[in-house]
């Protein structure tokens, strides 16, 4: 298939910080790339060299076959961006701001309405309301319909749920979809794991590098090793005494179990690990083998990073 | 054009809207140039005096009455222990000293010159300036009326004042706080307004969008240069209506010399703004150059009292060259003839200035 988006080698720094170290991707027509990763990763450079507003220290991009550098006016009009922060005007209502983003691109409500219609009849009745003045998800539909208005080519949202509760977040990933199903390719980061199971392709981004760009099932499946979780009320004092046990990989607090990830599921480790609970837990306890969700997939191949 | 026409809406759309832009454009310089008018005022209202007299005689009690008749000048101590009136001089219980000779009257009398000493609190320098200048002219209406053979065939001078007849110091004064004014309107708003949009990010929407780099800056300099225009001619208004200015020079000619010095004022406001990234930052270039400018401008003091460093720097800044047309438009009628050297220089500034600014501001970071 032929690609829409196609990055080579792309690095840029800041002074003698490497913002991005030689990242080269591809995306496809009709699907939804996520890039996840720490603050601090490099999404939002990335972001803002595949939106021409910056230029990287080397490598090149291109968007619908236009050059990201050279081409950067034909790219300005053909995409649609949201900013990592709230970058409407404050003071202008809902109405207002929609109808200015959509005039500068040359385009009316009236003609793109289609576009929007799924996100703005829910904000159709705060349309005489100030932008400032709304809701943290209301503000990031509007911001989603602002850069829908002019139909892009392309959506490039920089962190769009950040900042936003479960309920809002959810629905959001729901238009996401239904944008995608229009036919708009869309690429999106976010700093939130369990985000990565709604894209199509996720690529984890961290210290500037992608570690690995496939699909969120696929990345799950092939997460080496197995993972444990046991529950206890002394989750402390057992996390003290399974970090000394040889033979696994990382004990690590996840919501309000301990989990440990082992490099192979063998008997005489369960054995061990059971025995030292046993020894010297008074409460109760247990341990049962889990499937890896994607934050468990991400924290492994961070750790592999920094070990190399 | 479309753009530039969509940008200007959308900035005046937001002015409007908000209650505070609104008061900081219009109000504010509305009431600053009533209040500040009347107490930039360097008007000499009363003079306090001491009264040394070592005579005692009949002519020295003569020109005592001469300062008691005299509006301006009150009595506030009358001894001949000069000691003490120095210590009145220096609690600011007394302005100045008039010290009366011994032999006063009888010198006079046989027509020998005589000298009165006047000793004069020079903290303020100007105001000494003005009392020196009204004691002479008492005491010289005094020798004129009183006497005496000495005086005769003795050169004596006499002026007249041209343009401000009435020595109505507001005259002076209102044209260069109305510059101040819109030069403080016009830097101070475009350099916040843009770093604005930096500060909340609208900036980085913008910036991916069809819209040019000098779309951009004409769309915020173009309201800011209308709001500048009308609110200078507002200035005028009152300063003819309320303090009766006299407007004796051509308005068209006022208009294009405005305009070519907003265009300054918005170039630099455009250059400190490129160079910030907040609103604070922002504000802060801004206000130093604004004092750099209204103390350099000959507002205060007169560009041929500053010393030679001084008149070279005044001379190097705009707005200089504004006050001293628009002082000659409104008050002596210049026209174009006589202004052409600031004309250049303006032109010169704007274009300049605007250069640079460009230059500076680049839509691609890095």
């Amino acid at each position: 298939m032929q690609s829409f988006i196609s990055a080579k080698n792309l690095s840029k720094s800041y002074g003698d910080t490497l913002a991005l170290d030689d990242v080269s991707f591809q995306v496809y027509p009709n699907e939804i790339v996520g890039f996840i990763g720490p603050d601090g990763s490099g999404k939002s450079t990335l972001f803002q060299i595949l939106t021409t507003l910056l230029i990287p220290d080397s490598g090149s991009a291109t968007i619908a076959g236009f050059d990201t550098g050279r081409d950067f006016p034909k790219i300005r009009s053909s995409i649609g961006y949201m900013p990592g922060r709230f970058s409407l005007y404050p003071d202008l209502s809902v109405e207002e701001n929609l109808r200015f983003f959509a005039n500068i691109f040359g385009s009316s409500i009236e003609e793109n309405y289609e576009m929007i219609k799924g996100v703005y009849t829910l904000l159709a009745p705060f349309a005489k309301r100030k932008a400032g003045a709304l809701s943290g998800g209301m503000k990031q539909k509007l911001a989603l319909c602002c850069a829908l208005i002019h139909k892009p080519l392309v959506l490039f949202l920089d962190e769009p749920t950040t900042g936003v509760d479960a309920v809002s977040r959810t629905e959001f990933w729901d238009n996401l979809v239904q944008i995608r199903d229009g036919g708009i390719p869309i690429v999106v980061s976010t700093p939130y794991m369990d985000e990565a199971t709604r894209c199509d392709r996720v690529a984890m981004i961290y210290g500037g590098k992608i570690m690995q760009m496939d699909t969120p099932e696929y990345i799950i499946a092939n997460y080496q090793g197995s993972l444990l979780a046991i529950r206890t009320q002394e989750r402390y004092l057992a996390k003290q005494l399974l970090s000394q046990i040889k033979g696994i990989d990382s004990v690590f607090t996840f919501g309000d179990a301990i989990h440990i990830s082992l490099p192979e599921r063998t008997e005489p480790i369960i054995d061990e690990i059971d025995a030292v609970l046993q020894r010297e837990l008074s409460s109760t306890y247990s341990i049962t083998e889990i499937l890896p969700n994607f934050e468990d997939c991400f924290l492994q191949f961070m750790r592999q990073k920094s070990h190399e | 054009m479309r753009n530039i026409f969509l940008l200007i809406s959308k900035e005046f759309k937001q002015i409007f809207r908000s209650r505070n832009m609104l008061a900081i454009i219009f109000m504010l310089p509305i009431i600053q140039l009533l209040v500040l008018s009347n107490a930039a005022d360097f008007e000499l209202k009363l003079v306090q005096f001491a009264w040394e007299d070592l005579d005692k005689s009949s002519l020295s009690a003569d020109l005592l009455q001469k300062f008691l008749a005299a509006p301006i000048f009150r009595l506030t101590g009358d001894s001949e222990n000069s000691e003490a009136n120095d210590i009145m001089l220096r609690d600011n219980e007394a302005d100045v000293i008039i010290s009366i000779p011994k032999g006063f009257e009888r010198d006079l009398v046989n027509g020998f010159p005589s000298t009165i000493q006047i000793r004069i609190n020079a903290i303020d320098g100007s105001a000494a300036g003005l009392i020196s200048a009204y004691v002479g002219e008492i005491i010289g209406g005094f020798y004129r009326s009183e006497l005496i053979q000495v005086q005769q065939g003795a050169p004596s001078t006499t002026s007249r004042y041209l343009f401000n007849p009435e020595l109505n110091y507001k005259a002076y004064m209102i044209p260069g706080i109305l510059v101040i004014l819109v030069s403080i309107i016009g830097l101070l708003l475009t350099a916040l307004n843009i770093a604005r949009e930096k500060e909340i990010g609208t900036i980085e929407q913008i910036n991916v969008t069809p819209i040019k780099k000098y779309q951009f800056i004409l769309g915020k300099l173009i309201p800011m240069l209308i709001i500048g225009i009308v609110e200078f001619w507002v200035g005028v208004l009152i300063g003819c209506g309320v303090f009766h200015i006299p407007f004796v020079g051509n308005p068209l000619v006022q208009l294009l010399f405005l305009v070519v010095y907003l265009w300054v004022m918005l170039g630099i406001g455009l250059l400190i703004s490129s160079q910030s990234q907040t609103q604070q930052q922002a504000m802060f270039i801004a206000f130093f150059v604004i004092m750099v400018f209204v103390f350099l401008s000959g507002l205060f003091s007169a560009v041929e009292n500053m010393p030679n460093w001084g008149t070279v720097l005044s001379k190097m800044i705009p707005i200089t060259h504004f006050i001293r047309s628009t002082r000659a438009i409104m008050l002596n009628g210049a026209g174009m003839m006589h202004l052409y050297k600031d004309f250049v220089v303006l032109v010169l500034y704007a274009i300049g200035v605007n250069l640079l600014a460009i230059f500076a501001y680049r839509k691609t970071s890095n």
